[in-house]
């Protein structure tokens, strides 16, 4: 301590390493918000209702079309009711919210999830989720070549992003499966010319 | 000018840049990735990723899951991107997953963006790692002299004018 | 090189074992306090920003009030010491 520069040293050192002490307090009090007084790993609730899926074929790369063959995409429209305001806590920066569908196939890749609609949520007004015949953001494609009759089981997930710490992944399961129907509908025949 | 004063200084340096890099390897030992620690480049997952915010990897998970942010390498580009999983395909015993990605800051996926007209990512092959922890803003000197041709002089001449007042 | 050795020179202050003790003391108690402070004030406000912005306040106070060698950290200065720092050279 006898010089302007190490006492400046000092000061700095003995700063950071407080901060450290903060930053794990921070991490602490937030991860203890969210299992007490509610744990909201297994208490949310998600309701979706009258999903319709529309299909439609797609040519192009950006569509799963591989060599142009033509590729069974489809979309939906949905009802969705959650509400996430008890993610929200003082280190809580968004919340990322996405509506996501499980399906099997009997061949190479067995095991499937797709994300039809996703949100991000930036304040805790924000967070009660209600949506009436919203439509799905992404048009979906399977590897395999169809993407009819696939019985899908859909969750609403989330993602905590914190202002500091490690990021949290939790999900709801809704209790929703949908068969999609066999055939391409000729409505949606006619699109795919353009 | 006393020899044997300065020798130590050096000897003193050295050990600070090999212990850092110890560091560094030891890191990317256990998380089981190259580079443990990224600094983020790009808007492309704003809000929750602003420029110059450090991210911390973790590649000892089996597979990935919808919504997890990944880092991943495309053949022929330098700079790895970070974005987040949108659908994910594997087989039972997860000896193989397709993963497609998508910034949230983006409109579309990033089929625009893969090597070779690849539609999917391999898990096994190209993704770096997965983003566990978060802390903002302390990347941005490393943007910030790699950018500004005048910063790296900068930090240079402070840092050896520190050396030249503080040295004792 | 002569002007950094001067500069050097001036920046070390005199010596005075009993105020840099109680400095170094000091300062212990002030970044608790201020970091404790600004914790619980960044809780109860319920942001980390406010928390942010109060520990660096606090920090730049601490700065000012410890790191310069004000007259009342000289008090006790070593008589016998003439110069702060002796240069030895060797030939």
């Amino acid at each position: 301590m006898f010089s302007l520069s190490q006492r400046f040293q000092v000061l700095i050192n003995q700063a950071v390493t407080f901060s450290v002490f903060i930053i794990a307090f921070i991490v602490a009090t937030s991860y203890i918000d969210l299992i007490y007084p509610n744990n909201v790993f297994n208490t949310g609730v998600a309701t979706v209702n009258s999903i319709k899926p529309s299909l439609s074929l797609r040519t192009s790369r950006y569509f799963g079309s591989i060599n142009s063959k033509p590729k069974e995409n489809v979309r939906l429209e949905f009802d969705l009711d959650s509400d996430l305001t008890n993610l929200f806590n003082w280190n809580t920066k968004q919340v990322f919210v996405y509506l996501t569908a499980e399906y099997n196939n009997t061949k190479n890749t067995v095991i499937n999830e797709v994300t039809f609609w996703d949100n991000i949520i930036t304040k805790q007004e924000d967070a009660v989720l209600h949506l009436e015949k919203a439509k799905s953001k992404y048009s979906v494609w399977d590897i395999s070549e169809q993407f009819s009759g696939k019985s899908l089981k859909f969750k609403l997930n989330w993602n905590i992003q914190p202002w500091v710490g490690p990021l949290t992944y939790g999900e709801i399961d809704t209790g929703y499966e949908l068969v999609v129907p066999k055939k391409v509908e000729e409505s949606s025949k006619k699109q795919r010319v353009n | 000018m006393n020899l044997r004063l300065e020798l130590t200084k050096l000897l003193n340096l050295c050990f600070v840049f090999s212990s850092a890099y110890m560091f560094w390897q030891g890191l990317s030992l256990v998380a089981n990735t190259h580079s443990p620690i990224v600094v983020v480049l790009s808007g492309s997952m704003e809000p929750a990723f602003q420029r110059g915010d450090i991210l911390f990897l973790w590649n000892r998970n089996q597979a990935s899951n919808v919504g997890d942010i990944v880092v991943y390498e495309v053949d022929g580009k330098q700079i790895p991107i970070v974005h987040r999983v949108l659908r994910e395909h594997h087989s039972a015993n997860f000896e193989k997953q397709y993963l497609l990605t998508k910034g949230d800051n983006n409109a579309a996926n990033d089929i625009s963006l893969y090597a070779n007209k690849k539609i999917y990512l391999n898990k096994q092959k190209d993704i770096v790692g997965t983003v566990k922890g978060y802390f903002p803003q302390l990347g941005y000197v490393t943007i910030w002299v790699s950018e500004n041709k005048y910063a790296k002089f900068a930090l240079l001449g402070l840092l050896a004018l520190s050396s030249l007042v503080g040295g004792e | 090189m002569e002007v950094f050795q001067e500069l050097s020179q001036k920046l070390v202050f005199p010596i005075d074992y009993k105020s840099q003790k109680y400095i170094g003391k000091q300062m212990n108690v002030a970044i608790a306090a201020v970091g404790i402070a600004a914790t619980v004030y960044g809780y109860m406000t319920g942001s980390i920003q406010n928390l942010l912005i109060c520990y660096i306040a606090g920090l730049l106070g601490t700065c000012i009030w410890l790191v310069p060698a004000y007259p009342a950290y000289r008090k006790h200065n070593l008589k016998f010491v003439e110069k702060p720092v002796i240069n030895i050279t060797t030939d």
